[in-house]
């Protein structure tokens, strides 16, 4: 119990410390609106040309709001601040506090996170109700299912994120694999739900990772269904597990290879 | 003609005062509110060719801005100025042509190539042709002794090599007059000794004028015949670097530790603070009433002297010294 | 002129000896934009698939045309003049400095101190894109050279331009990031997707649509005096950025401006 509090105390300590930075809030809400603003305007070309597989237009906006909401939320640079923490060898002197590194960063980065998700939460609702109206079919009794499948999603991707960043012990430069990530989580549900690809692909998509992190939570929300949300919380569940376990067996093989051979 | 020469030279800043929030930010916008800052107010001041003067005054004093206008940085706001018979923020390019500057950190080296590459890039910058910078480099390199560190990438350089790099890029173009900001600042004794060696070679050598800022009162003893103190943006003094060391210069710091407690006896002209029960002792001295040697021989027939060092006191007691003694007059 | 093309290439072969110091970060760099790229072209196939013919007038080959010009045009752009996104930096740094204490024109030297390691997988990407669609298509690949180089003139000369309003303003650099936003995603859809407003910006105080939209059109049906005038105008908006960083460069206070944030 005693352990718990000291990871809350450290997001508070984060969301305190993101609050002040309001600087950064104005400009993302900003980036935000334009990229909305750009999507909706070519969706609704697209939409002048025929309709696309299953989603209405109302439905299409809201999801890409949705996906890029998440996006924006999970903006908290863990890359990076692991690759530096990681070249510069300041996980070394990380490693000996009395906090588990991995779970001090993933504390670190719920502040940043938790006022994303409030404050784009409100933006996002604004322009979609702007953009494309109220969405069809929504109910407000949705939102905890949907809370927890994007809780999920935060998860997934920070802690392949997290992954990602400790491959820099053995690798020089890990730039690469940070792209390919991103880009296959963008292909694979930021940009398209995952209903769109070609019907060879879809199978392909839903039995990787990345399709959990933006086309699920969205999936649900546009298109909420009981039977949706058992189809689809286990298999974000289990890669949730997967990357967390993933993350807690390398970062133990990592130090203890610190260990033996230095910074 | 004058190397420098500036009359009532002024400097203000219109600076946007902002309050703090949100509204205010906004209102800030739409109708922003300024406030004038005075940097430099009526400094006039005359540099003779081929003199090294030293230019003091604690930070936002207003030397900073004064460089600047006299570099064609800054536009002045009242008063004239002349550089080497220039207006320097009208003839901005012609003037760079013929001064040199470094900057203190502020390096004009690329980081991740060699020193020599920077070289390059220099000389095309000053219209240098490649035969004759081939030839310079050479000189400098002699001269400068970067030989062996010329071809490396200058992150990896000691900041030692790294300045004289520096200092070697800035006479690239055989400048007439020279900036030098803080040229020593960070450098071990022996290196402070060389910079400053290679300084005054040039000022002989090349005739070239030097106006030096620095805290280190080394180097304006060493280098400069004049010395300017400035505050608030004005001459506060205007003398020889020989009265600035027989009124504030002079004095010197002894600092010794001794194997068991001694007492110092009084002396005319050493004033005495000691510590840990007379095993260390810190002894000003003014060497105008009594010779520096004359006390390390009184001290070390105490015969426990087991560590002995002589320091200048620190530019801020210099400058707060005089500001004491000026504000009299 | 020519004292001015012999730094600016100087000042290139420095920056491109700088970035192989660090062969690998650059390789990575460089394809992750050519990847990153690729999943905008792969979300137009998937579009295309579903609904085929057109989407705002424009096909799937027009698509990959201005594609192409984008990706390369602001890839040149920050290969030569990456500082451009730089200059709020310097001016409310007092970095500008260093530059005005060199006797040559500043706006050179400070577009061409810095280059992208990235831009160069951007260069690369638009003559895969065209190796791939045209390849047999010498019309194409000659408005594709012109879009290239306008467009990289253009990109670098809007960028500056929101740049340059730190001098007056103070600290721009949110505005300066949001146009470079705003011009590449006006470049990388078709242009009749946005509304006339946005249009009429993209034509005129960002006029990126010369050099991405405009020569696509003349590869499809050439008109001369369109030719011209876009030509013309692109010039003349260049000239006009340098102008008005000139005159910004009088009110440079050398880090002396209290930096208000916009």
């Amino acid at each position: 119990m005693k352990k718990l509090r000291k990871y809350a105390v450290i997001a508070r300590v984060s969301l305190k410390n993101a609050v002040a930075y309001k600087a950064s809030l104005f400009s993302r809400f900003v980036f935000y609106t334009v990229f909305i603003y750009v999507f909706v305007m070519l969706w609704r070309a697209i939409y002048k040309e025929g309709s696309v597989n299953g989603y209405s237009y109302a439905q299409l906006i809201w999801y890409l709001i949705f996906t890029e909401y998440i996006g924006f939320c999970c903006g908290t640079g863990i890359f990076s601040t692991m690759n530096e923490d990681v070249k510069s060898g300041a996980i070394a002197y990380l490693i000996g506090r009395p906090a588990h590194y991995v779970f001090y960063q993933f504390a670190n980065s719920l502040g940043l996170l938790l006022l994303n998700l409030c404050a784009c939460g409100l933006l996002a609702a604004v322009l979609g109700l702007v953009f494309a109206g109220p969405l069809p079919g929504f109910h407000i009794s949705v939102l905890p299912p949907l809370l927890l499948s994007v809780a999920l999603a935060v998860v997934i991707n920070f802690f392949f994120l997290m992954l990602i960043g400790l491959s820099s012990f053995v690798m020089e430069d890990n730039g690469a694999l940070f792209f390919i990530y991103q880009k296959l989580t963008f292909m694979l549900g930021m940009f398209l739900p995952v209903e769109f690809l070609p019907s060879w692909l879809q199978p392909v998509a839903k039995s990787l990772p990345f399709s959990y992190v933006y086309w699920a939570p969205s999936r649900l929300f546009v298109d909420y269904s009981p039977a949706l949300f058992r189809a689809l919380i286990p298999r974000q569940a289990l890669w949730a597990a997967v990357s967390v376990v993933l993350v807690l067996l390398c970062y133990r093989g990592s130090v203890r290879r610190l260990q033996l051979n230095g910074g | 003609m004058k190397a420098i020469e500036t009359k009532d030279l002024g400097k203000t800043y219109r600076a946007r005062v902002k309050a703090e929030g949100l509204a205010a930010s906004f209102r800030a916008l739409v109708r922003p509110q300024w406030i004038s800052v005075d940097a430099v107010r009526g400094i006039s001041l005359n540099v003779e060719q081929g003199e090294m003067l030293a230019f003091i005054g604690p930070n936002g004093a207003g030397k900073s801005t004064f460089i600047k206008m006299l570099c064609g940085i800054l536009y002045p706001t009242a008063g004239e100025l002349s550089v080497l018979g220039l207006s320097p923020a009208r003839e901005r390019r012609k003037l760079a042509m013929r001064i040199g500057t470094v900057f203190g950190q502020k390096s004009q080296l690329w980081l991740h190539l060699p020193a020599v590459d920077s070289f390059t890039l220099l000389a095309a910058i000053y219209e240098i042709d490649n035969a004759e910078c081939r030839r310079r480099v050479a000189e400098l390199t002699e001269l400068f002794g970067l030989g062996e560190f010329l071809h490396t990438p200058v992150r990896k350089l000691s900041l030692g090599q790294r300045i004289r790099c520096e200092v070697a890029a800035s006479l690239l173009h055989e400048p007439e007059l020279l900036f030098l900001d803080e040229p020593t600042i960070g450098l071990d004794v022996v290196v402070k000794q060389a910079i400053r060696e290679l300084i005054a070679r040039r000022n002989r050598e090349h005739g070239t004028t030097v106006f030096l800022t620095s805290h280190d009162p080394a180097d304006i003893e060493q280098l400069c015949r004049r010395a300017v103190v400035i505050d608030h943006g004005g001459i506060v003094l205007d003398a020889s670097v020989e009265r600035l060391k027989s009124d504030y210069l002079g004095k010197k710091l002894i600092d010794v530790r001794f194997g068991t407690p001694q007492r110092i006896p009084a002396l005319p002209g050493v004033t005495v603070s000691s510590e840990s029960g007379g095993q260390k002792a810190t002894l000003t001295v003014d060497t105008a009433v009594r010779p520096i040697g004359d006390v390390m021989e009184r001290l070390s027939m105490t015969g426990n002297v087991l560590d002995i060092t002589i320091n200048n006191p620190p530019m801020e007691d210099i400058i707060a010294a005089i500001f004491q003694k000026e504000a009299v007059r | 002129m020519k004292k001015h093309l012999k730094i600016a290439a100087c000042l290139f072969r420095l920056n491109l000896a700088s970035a192989l110091e660090y062969r690998s970060s650059f390789l990575t760099q460089a394809f992750g934009m050519a990847l990153s790229n690729s999943s905008f072209i792969f979300f137009w196939w998937i579009a295309f698939q579903q609904l085929g013919g057109y989407i705002a007038g424009y096909s799937f080959q027009d698509v990959l045309f201005i594609w192409a010009t984008t990706s390369s045009a602001f890839g040149l752009a920050n290969v030569l003049f990456a500082n451009a996104a730089n200059v709020t930096k310097l001016i409310v740094s007092g970095e500008l400095d260093a530059y005005l204490l060199q006797p040559c024109n500043v706006l050179v030297n400070v577009l061409c101190a810095r280059t992208s390691l990235s831009a160069y997988g951007d260069l690369a990407y638009g003559f895969i894109l065209m190796g791939l669609a045209y390849h047999d298509t010498a019309a194409a690949w000659l408005w594709f050279f012109v879009g290239v180089l306008l467009g990289s003139l253009l990109f670098s000369a809007v960028t500056l331009t929101a740049h340059t309003l730190s001098f007056y303003w103070g600290d721009a650099s949110m505005i300066g990031q949001l146009t470079t936003e705003f011009v590449i995603n006006f470049s990388i859809y078709p242009d009749k997707i946005y509304g006339p407003a946005v249009r009429a910006l993209m034509y005129s105080l960002l006029p990126i649509g010369l050099a991405i939209h405009v020569p696509l059109r003349l590869f499809r049906a050439f008109s001369p005096l369109t030719a011209l005038a876009a030509l013309g105008a692109s010039l003349l908006y260049c000239v006009l950025a340098g102008v008005f960083f000139s005159r910004g460069l009088r009110r440079y206070e050398s880090g002396n401006i209290m930096a208000t944030r916009l």
